[in-house]
């Protein structure tokens, strides 16, 4: 028998014939960890004088050094190339595989040993960091779960990254093959899934893909351990990352070694190991790369079908002849026609096709409305005009979160609004998906678009997101209000549904009289005016926002503490946070508990006050923007501007009736006052003294 | 005892063996001839569980050798081309060996390299190619296993170190359980070691014989003939395989017993008339050309 601890001899001698690779690992990381972070704590204890709070943070940061994920990553490729290269040798597989081993038992020594060459190394320097820390006085129980966590990541990862490039070289028979195998590995989930987003956005109106962007950092080892190397403070996130890793690192172990017993010893020198999958390999690779870079190249020919395809079939002839060529290492065979050449080129020509022709009917995608569970909907000219606390993550909630997390299931009205763009995507083949291209199709000079972002989470649990662009018509604007005066829907939009009063440190108000104005009350006070706030605005219809004046607004400060549970990285972990909820001219009750408070926001501009007002705006004429501007004096022009004034704060851009080109200052008697800038809605009043200020000077 | 049946592999196109039935009994040397491209690599790689054979069946002391340690650990494989770890010398091949070789003779490896020459404690890698071929064969033999395959294993030894290879061999032979196969380009350098002989040629095995009962059944005579019409009665009375005259010297090759040979020359009134040795050369062109081969372009 062979000897019992073969294993460990084996490992043993592995390690010691490669020492140098392991003394130039320790180095590397020597230079990235220990002596990275002495350098920083030093720097930071005699430049900063820092505290220990900045001293812990200095070793935290060197922790997640992005070096370190490139110097890991590298090393994937070195320990494989060192233990597994004797794979492409002949008088190293006779060696080898005439010894009275296993396969498995081989590939057991042989991937152990690269591990361990790493791990030492790695291991070392962490703790060797550690000590760093530790002198310098900038370590403490969260630094250790911060390092240890970003241990744990890196050898998860490297054993992902190893495993594909132990992969890359069995599937190789050669370096040059292997190198170009093991980036393949790496990068042809990113690339693969690139090519798709990329013909989604060339060939589709209305897709909306942002929403799966997250689940294409998982299509690589190397892009799920960046995106887990920025995750290690939030724990719910760092878990997943581990978890893939781990999976992965599993799966690529177990398929390493399967395909170890199954690659034949006289693979080396082959390009491809298994001749069956060459044709196979050159169909999965040549067809993104064909599309992708023809994606590019008719990207400089203003996208045009057919520069497209003939670019794609070119390129893949190109690509075809130079990975036959790679594989015989003879031009002439290489050049002879092949069936997965054929096979590729009648793909393309599938796939170009489909997407020309939109055969999955993805621009006019409609269910039926018996198979959807629920639906969201995502206005930017509604959502974006509010302000929300700090806990919902953002000033307005983005597109992603509103169709991902806000979801109606009394949805007919949101049903009605994706029935309208289906059908004027159909009735405007040309769409144009950009405002841009419809100012250059000279459309948007009559035509205001409002884009609309819907969300259809169907009952068979798959989520579809789409995105039109609406002509903003009187129909579109009262199925809009029909939407917004569904509950279900403006609870999820409104501001008020995640407000705390007991979060609020401040509120200063904005109004026609005064800006800025701290409101000094008492928390039971601050809480009944939020109370009140809510329910006026909670109850307040879209045809009122439509024709309610926003008479002032108020300036919500709050303290923020950090996430619970988070290994955030500084023990200072609260700001402040401020947003604004805008006041409309109905909200009585509100305007009542402000008046009696000393904040009053009166319904209009006293008149009286008022010296001038400066009316100016841009006007797009002859090719370029001129600024206008008129200073109205007389009392009857100001009565009249005055009468139609309003904040634009908060104030829903679709169906609105304020004038948004037109800015307005008033200039007070009262020089000591600060000028008060605000909006006018549109009205026949003003017909004359538009046109005095279109009539005006320019600048 | 190895036992192959109907033994194949093919390389893409190439045919590299072509349905080998062998066998190969204990204890003998074995001798593969054949051509450069002839299978002799291919076949010693299947049969050392390097490569899986597309078809057939090896058997090694009853069991298939393929993934199977157990077998493997009693068969040593030198291939043309030994391979050597980086900066290692023979110690350190010897050591790492040893794990594997449950019956590593150690000691015995120190011995001989001293007997021979070599530097056990010399980087490998500085030493000449015929060292380097000595310190294989020498790591091969100690490794205590019962078969040892040795692929063109004499080539480039100097005649001194190929005796003193050929003695290690037939010494191991001799004092232990050990089956040395031979596989060379040269029928030369198999002839005076070997007890048994097998041609591959593309692949598959022209013949497989014992030599001694080759040479037994075989005999190169020389003569001279006065009477031409006595000469051409002997040719036709005799077995000849080949024969050749020049001037008045008849030789010939001939196929019977040696004694009843030289009645029949005596019988025919010869000038001169004598036995002399076959070169194993010389055998395989007679053996092979009555199976229809030309062994001269064989081996031209």
């Amino acid at each position: 028998m062979t000897s019992r601890n073969y294993l460990l001899k084996s490992i043993k001698g592995n390690i010691r014939r490669n020492f140098w690779l392991m003394i130039l690992f320790f180095l590397a990381f020597l230079a990235a960890m220990p002596v990275g972070t002495l350098t920083a704590l030093d720097g930071a204890r005699h430049t900063y004088r820092a505290g220990q709070v900045y001293l812990r943070n200095t070793v935290m940061h060197c922790a997640e050094n992005s070096l370190i994920l490139v110097m890991v990553m590298i090393c994937g490729a070195l320990a494989a190339l060192a233990v597994f290269s004797y794979l492409y040798s002949q008088e190293k597989i006779d060696f080898y595989h005439s010894l009275p081993l296993k396969r498995a038992e081989l590939f057991t020594v042989q991937f152990l040993s690269g591990f361990l060459m790493f791990l030492i190394p790695y291991v070392i320097n962490v703790v060797l960091t550690l000590a760093v820390g530790f002198f310098y006085g900038g370590v403490d129980q969260t630094v250790l779960k911060i390092v240890g966590a970003h241990t744990l990541l890196n050898v998860i990862y490297f054993l992902a990254i190893y495993g594909a490039a132990v992969l890359a070289i069995l599937l190789t028979g050669n370096l040059f093959m292997g190198i170009l195998g093991f980036f393949a590995l790496i990068f042809y989930g990113p690339v693969l899934y690139m090519t798709f987003v990329r013909m989604n956005e060339r060939f589709f109106e209305t897709i909306v893909q942002e929403l799966d962007r997250d689940s294409g950092v998982f299509l690589s080892p190397a892009t799920a351990y960046i995106a887990g190397n920025t995750a290690v403070s939030n724990i719910k996130w760092l878990g997943i990352y581990l978890l893939y890793g781990a999976i992965l690192a599993v799966i690529l172990i177990l398929g390493d070694i399967w395909i170890y017993r199954m690659r034949s010893s006289e693979s080396f020198h082959k390009a491809i190991a298994f001749r069956k999958l060459e044709p196979v390999i050159k169909i999965c690779i040549i067809l993104p790369a064909a599309l992708l870079v023809a994606l590019f190249f008719s990207g400089y020919m203003y996208n045009q079908f057919l520069w497209m395809v003939v670019a794609a079939l070119a390129l893949a002839l190109v690509f075809s002849m130079i990975f036959d060529f790679l594989c015989t290492m003879d031009i002439f065979r290489a050049l002879k026609p092949k069936v997965s050449t054929g096979v590729i080129l009648a793909g393309l020509i599938l796939i170009l096709g489909g997407y020309r022709t939109d055969i999955t009917g993805v621009d006019t995608f409609l269910p039926k409305e018996d198979k959807i569970a629920s639906m969201s909907l995502y206005l930017p000219s509604i959502t974006t005009q509010f302000q929300y606390p700090e806990n919902i993550g953002a000033e307005s909630p983005s597109f992603t979160q509103s169709l991902t997390e806000q979801s109606v299931e009394n949805f007919q009205e949101i049903y009605a609004l994706a029935e309208k763009g289906v059908d004027y995507f159909k009735k405007n083949k040309d769409y144009a998906a950009d405002v841009q291209t419809l100012q250059e199709d000279g459309r948007s000079a009559e035509t205001t678009m409002v884009s609309v972002y819907i969300g259809y989470h169907m009952k068979s649990g798959q989520n579809v997101y789409r995105m039109y662009y609406l002509p903003e018509t009187e129909e579109l604007v009262e199925n809009i209000g029909r939407v917004y005066d569904n509950w279900e829907y403006r609870e999820s939009i409104l501001p008020t549904t995640y407000i705390s009063a007991e979060d609020i440190d401040n509120i200063y108000t904005y109004s026609f009289s005064e800006t800025g104005k701290p409101l000094t009350i008492s928390d039971e006070k601050l809480s009944a005016l939020i109370k009140t706030y809510q329910s006026e605005l909670e109850n307040m219809t879209f045809a009122q926002s439509q024709d309610e004046k926003i008479v002032g607004w108020m300036e919500v400060h709050e303290g923020v503490q950090t996430e619970e549970g988070s290994m955030e990285y500084s023990t200072d972990s609260s700001y402040s946070y401020s947003y604004n909820l805008p006041v409309y001219a109905g909200f009585q009750k509100t305007r009542d508990m402000l008046e009696k408070m000393g904040n009053p926001m009166p319904e209009s501009i006293d008149q009286d006050q008022v010296e001038s007002i400066v009316l100016s705006r841009y006007l797009y004429e002859n090719g370029e923007d001129q600024y206008l501007e008129k200073e109205y004096t007389a009392q009857e022009d100001i009565q009249k501007i005055i009468s139609q004034a309003t904040f634009g704060e908060g104030r829903f851009s679709v169906g609105s009736h304020m004038n948004y080109d037109i800015t307005c200052e008033i200039v007070w008697k009262d020089k000591e006052k600060e000028n008060l800038v605000f909006s006018i809605f549109e009205d026949s009043s003003l017909t004359k003294i538009l046109e005095q200020l279109n009539q005006a000077h320019s600048d | 005892m190895i036992k192959t049946e109907g033994l194949c592999k093919r390389f893409d196109s190439l045919q590299a063996v072509d349905h080998i039935s062998l066998t190969i009994e204990d204890s003998s040397i074995f001798g593969l001839a054949g051509t450069n491209g002839a299978g002799k690599s291919t076949f010693l790689r299947m049969l050392a569980g390097v490569l899986k054979p597309d078809e057939g069946e090896i058997s090694i002391d009853g069991e298939p050798v393929f993934e199977n340690p157990k077998i493997k650990e009693e068969i040593f494989f030198l291939p043309d081309t030994a391979y050597f770890f980086p900066n290692a010398s023979i110690a350190d091949m010897e050591e790492y060996y040893a794990v594997y070789y449950p019956r590593y003779n150690r000691k015995r490896v120190k011995d001989l390299t001293e007997k021979i020459g070599l530097d056990y404690k010399r980087k490998i890698s500085t030493f000449s190619k015929g060292m380097k071929r000595q310190a294989a064969l020498i790591l091969g033999i100690c490794a205590g296993t019962k078969y040892i395959f040795c692929d063109e294993t004499f080539d480039g030894l100097d005649p001194v170190m190929r005796q003193a290879a050929k003695g290690l061999l037939a010494y191991e032979v001799a004092n232990r359980s050990f089956s040395p196969i031979i596989a060379s380009h040269n029928l030369r350098e198999l002839e005076d070691i070997c007890d048994h002989v097998g041609l591959l040629h593309k692949g598959g095995v022209l013949l497989s014989k014992d030599i001694e009962e080759m040479k037994e059944n075989i005999h190169k005579v020389q003569c001279v003939i006065p009477d031409q019409k006595e000469e051409e009665a002997l040719l036709k009375e005799l077995q000849v395989l080949q024969y050749e005259k020049r001037l008045s010297l008849l030789t010939m090759v001939v196929r019977g017993d040696r004694e009843e040979i030289m009645k029949k020359i005596h019988r025919r009134n010869p000038l001169f008339a004598e036995a002399i040795p076959l070169t194993l050369e010389e055998i395989f062109i007679s053996e092979t050309e009555v199976a229809g081969y030309d062994i001269k372009k064989l081996f031209a």
